[in-house]
């Protein structure tokens, strides 16, 4: 007799999961992100595609110092170093190459940066395409893609 | 020469209906599951119409899934048996559909001294009738899986064989106590019997009369049905089933008449527990009074479920289908007010009614089949023989002794 009345609660669990989502669709308990047609925001801290900053005067805040390609674990940086206009002291990228194939997403590049050139703050992860070199993002790509904040 | 064509034009609008239904079960049976779920469930086969994607909130899926199965290779294994192997989904699909011939939708009606029933055969031994045909009803399984040359298939087919046998007492210990209250075996009659008051204050319905029977049958059927918390022969999770070797159009026949089985089982528990097309309190003759409110009640239900499916739900389709029932049944409510008694149209609307009631009932029961199947696990299958050996059996027969004790 105990069980039965059980097995009854257990009924009227799911009966009433049932009525309530039948009636109030998403308004109810349901958790379904329909992907396509709705995409969750990633929290602020989530690490997508690299991105570099510009200067004010447009030019790269790079100064090619080389720090992220040798924290990189996975080796996937590679800066191809010029000086820069008007100022003695100073380098800046001519080349900024990532392979994003064979990024492992640490971090630590950003870490690195003294002079917070790059950052992962785009807030897209990488596009599937179809070919590995679409994968190797370069320096006028990566100043073009837009943290989450600008793009919203 | 007309009634042969009634009966022919009868059965194709049945057959239509019931399997129909059956296709849109097994969509409803899946939507339901993800509400319970907390999901949403299948929703996105859609057609485009006038540059819009028409999804009906899903309804789109068993077409789609029918075109699916039309387009598989209809495949069969090496070493099975070729006959056997063809012949199981057949009568699978057969004998499901057989058994509805016994069960009265609505009382028969008399046009210019034609008298249309609305159902198939008048047995004097219906009850006999439907307890026989439930329990053919597993043979494709048994079938399916002992043709297919493949060993979880025989596992699945001994299963059901096991599970036939031991459910079969109970059915027809439960039949037993319900014809012994009615003191009949024709279906018809223990429907007119369920018609009256019982103590004053009670409808007459076997419910009522033999709660522990409804139980028992219940449980009974939901395993004979081979419905979850005793879908073993299927066991999807470690033997897959008697089906296991089907595909394309026969793997949907099986699964079709799993679906036609449902409702079979539900109209079977609506007929002897819940009264059939009967409302509570009410006599056959004066059904004519009641028409407005049935047809009202089934108004204003889909009218207020389109609330629902505008304002959180967002389907458009969906929101007018129900909109146009709700308001042609309102409609019909009206008018019916001012049908006089006694005419073809007054009766005609009874019988629509009435059917309206029974769908409503077995809809009901149905509900409760799906809603116990996303509840309670699978049992194993010695537990599933000793529920039944040791357990129902017992009680089962100790209700019929204490039947015709009270009875006497």
């Amino acid at each position: 007799m105990n069980s039965f009345v059980a097995l009854l609660r257990g009924l009227k669990i799911t009966i009433s999961h049932f009525v309530k989502n039948l009636l109030f669709g998403k308004k109810g308990s349901i958790v379904t992100v329909e992907y396509p047609d709705e995409k969750l925001k990633y929290g602020a801290n989530f690490r997508g595609v690299h991105r570099l900053l510009m200067r004010e005067d447009g030019t790269p805040r790079c100064v090619a110092c080389y720090m992220c390609q040798a924290i990189c674990p996975a080796l996937c940086i590679k800066i191809t170093a010029t000086e820069r206009k008007g100022h003695p002291l100073e380098k800046m990228p001519s080349e900024f190459i990532i392979d994003e194939l064979r990024c492992v997403v640490c971090g630590l590049c950003v870490e690195a940066c003294p002079e917070d050139a790059i950052r992962m703050d785009s807030g897209i992860h990488m596009p599937p395409y179809t070919k590995r070199e679409d994968f190797v993002l370069n320096l006028k790509v990566l100043h073009s893609i837009k943290g989450y904040q600008e793009r919203e | 020469m007309i009634l042969v064509i009634v009966e022919i034009v009868k059965v194709i609008l049945f057959l239509m209906v019931v399997l129909s239904v059956g296709g849109l079960l097994s969509w409803v049976e899946r939507r339901m599951s993800g509400f319970i779920q907390d999901r949403l469930g299948p929703n996105r086969a859609n057609v485009v119409l006038f540059g819009r994607n028409i999804t009906i909130g899903g309804l789109l899926h068993p077409v789609a899934d029918g075109l699916k199965m039309l387009f598989k290779e209809d495949f069969v294994p090496e070493g099975a048996h070729r006959i056997l192997f063809v012949l199981a989904p057949f009568l699978a699909m057969l004998f499901v559909l057989m058994g509805f011939a016994s069960i009265p939708f609505a009382q028969s009606l008399n046009i210019n001294g034609y008298e249309v029933r609305f159902f198939f055969f008048d047995f004097d031994v219906g009850m006999l009738f439907i307890f026989a045909v439930s329990s053919l009803s597993i043979f494709g399984a048994i079938l399916g899986g002992y043709s297919s040359n493949n060993k979880w298939a025989l596992l699945g087919g001994v299963r059901a064989a096991a599970q036939l046998i031991s459910y079969e007492v109970v059915i027809g210990l439960g039949i037993l106590s319900i014809v012994i209250v009615y003191n009949s075996l024709s279906v018809v009659e223990i429907l007119q019997k369920q018609d009256s008051i019982l103590f004053g204050f009670l409808p007459n319905w076997g419910i009522f009369i033999q709660p522990l029977s409804f139980i028992l049958i219940f449980v009974a059927l939901l395993a004979e049905g081979k419905r979850a918390p005793f879908d073993i022969p299927e066991g999807e999770s470690e033997i897959i089933g008697y089906f296991v070797e089907y595909s394309g159009l026969k793997f949907a026949m099986f699964f079709l008449s799993e679906f036609i089985e449902i409702i079979f089982i539900a109209a079977i528990i609506t007929l002897l527990f819940l009264g059939g097309y009967h409302l509570p309190y009410l006599s056959s003759e004066d059904y004519i009074n009641a028409v407005p409110f049935v047809f009202l009640v089934f108004g204003i239900l889909p009218l207020s479920l389109s609330y629902f499916a505008f304002r959180y739900h967002k389907s458009v389709s969906f929101f007018l289908i129900l909109l146009f029932i709700g308001i042609a049944s309102l409609i019909v409510s009206i008018t019916s007010l001012f049908v006089s008694n006694e005419t073809l149209w007054a009766e005609i609307l009874v019988r629509i009614s009435q059917m309206l009631v029974f769908s409503i009932k077995t809809g009901l029961v149905t509900f409760l089949l799906f809603s116990i199947r996303w509840t309670f696990p699978r049992y194993r299958f010695d537990q599933l023989l000793k529920i039944s050996w040791e357990k129902l059996v017992p009680i089962s027969i100790l209700n019929i002794l204490l039947t015709g004790f009270l009875l006497l």
